[in-house]
């Protein structure tokens, strides 16, 4: 069984936004409007944590995406009292939304905050309705809606598989992220299978993966950024 | 178990068509007029195209046919009403399903070529119950993700 997981090198990292936006458009993620993010209701399913260190005007950026981190040991599917949160046979943390009871739980649970919640029914734009991805699903509103690695791609892409009668290649399953990061700095894959650049990648030296001492063993791993 | 996809509603197609003629007589299939069958997610309607390969003169005497021919004429999509509808928390997809499941379609639909007037409602009620006791027996995950993405 593969576990699907997922690379991010910091030193690559430009904060240009560029997986935040094609998540929001792969996953009909909604824009919940100014007041609404203000009051601390925005909804990101990934987001970009900028770190700053140092004193002006000697000041080092770090730029952390966040998707979920699909842990092995997930916190939030345990606290679930309604098994809307799950780890399912791929490796992922599932989230069934018409199972959903908005108890917010799993929010708490969950150390990296990678969870959002849906406080208003998604309004989206006349013309934005024509770009809904049909793979996946509206949430309505009161759920608690989080980063799902894509996982309709990989529906799809053991699909194409299936037809073709091969294996999953590497290429044939990328979250929208991977995809569309210019710089190359996410890196998707298999992290059980040696022809997966994951696998190389997480042995580096730089690899480090946010808040292991809690045991909750995410799938992704970072690249420290390194001074050059 | 949830029963959240029939539509228990009486719904009435704008032309009376006659499922039976198409398949008995002029040996059409399904997938010939709902063409997404094979290829898509939606098995999809038949659009005025489809129609036009035959109906662009009168075939027989009937007046159904007749406005066929003239939506044809006009080059006017016939506004057919889809008789089963997916709730949006729920993904389901036809060449998944019919293609590389080889499963038929009147699994799930019924024996819609024997009817010689359209259906007015779903011959067999779609329910996740029905889903899951199908994906049990053929051996296929009952993983929620599986359907609900």
């Amino acid at each position: 069984m593969a576990k699907w997981g997922m690379v991010i090198d910091l030193n690559k990292c430009t904060g240009c936004g560029s997986c935040v936006n094609s998540c929001r458009m792969e996953n009909n993620v909604p824009n919940v409007g100014d007041k609404a993010a203000q009051a601390g209701r925005a909804m990101d399913w990934m987001q970009i944590i900028t770190e700053y260190e140092g004193e002006y005007p000697n000041i080092r950026i770090t730029h952390i995406p966040r998707p979920c981190f699909q842990c092995d040991n997930p916190p939030c599917t345990k606290v679930c009292p309604v098994y809307a949160t799950f780890l399912n046979e791929d490796g992922l943390v599932g989230q069934v939304y018409n199972r959903c009871i908005g108890c917010r739980f799993c929010m708490v649970a969950c150390p990296y905050s990678a969870k959002t919640f849906n406080y208003s029914k998604p309004d989206f734009p006349e013309a934005y309705e024509k770009t809904l991805n049909p793979d996946v699903t509206r949430r309505m509103n009161g759920v608690v809606e989080k980063c799902s690695f894509c996982h309709h791609r990989l529906a799809i892409a053991k699909d194409v598989a299936r037809f073709e009668e091969r294996d999953l290649r590497e290429e044939d399953y990328q979250p929208a992220c991977a995809e569309s990061c210019p710089t190359n700095a996410i890196t998707f894959g298999d992290l059980d299978n040696s022809d997966h650049s994951v696998t190389h990648l997480k042995h580096s030296n730089r690899a480090f993966r946010l808040e292991e001492e809690l045991g909750t063993e995410p799938k992704v791993y970072y690249l420290r950024k390194e001074d050059r | 178990m949830v029963n959240g996809c029939s539509k228990q509603e009486m719904i009435e197609q704008p032309i009376a068509y006659n499922h039976e003629i198409h398949v008995s007589e002029a040996g059409l299939d399904c997938i010939d007029c709902h063409t997404g069958v094979e290829k898509k997610m939606y098995a999809s309607l038949p659009s005025i195209k489809q129609c036009k390969s035959c109906h662009s003169i009168m075939q027989g005497e009937s007046i159904s046919e007749s406005l066929v021919v003239e939506a044809v004429k006009n080059n006017v999509e016939i506004p057919w009403k889809p008789i089963y509808e997916l709730e949006d928390y729920v993904f389901f997809s036809h060449r998944r399903h019919v293609k590389s499941g080889k499963i038929s379609c009147a699994v799930c639909h019924g024996e819609v070529e024997k009817l010689s007037k359209p259906p007015t409602h779903q011959l067999i009620p779609i329910s996740m119950d029905s889903c899951m006791k199908c994906h049990d027996n053929k051996s296929i995950s009952n993983d929620c993700l599986t359907c609900h993405v």
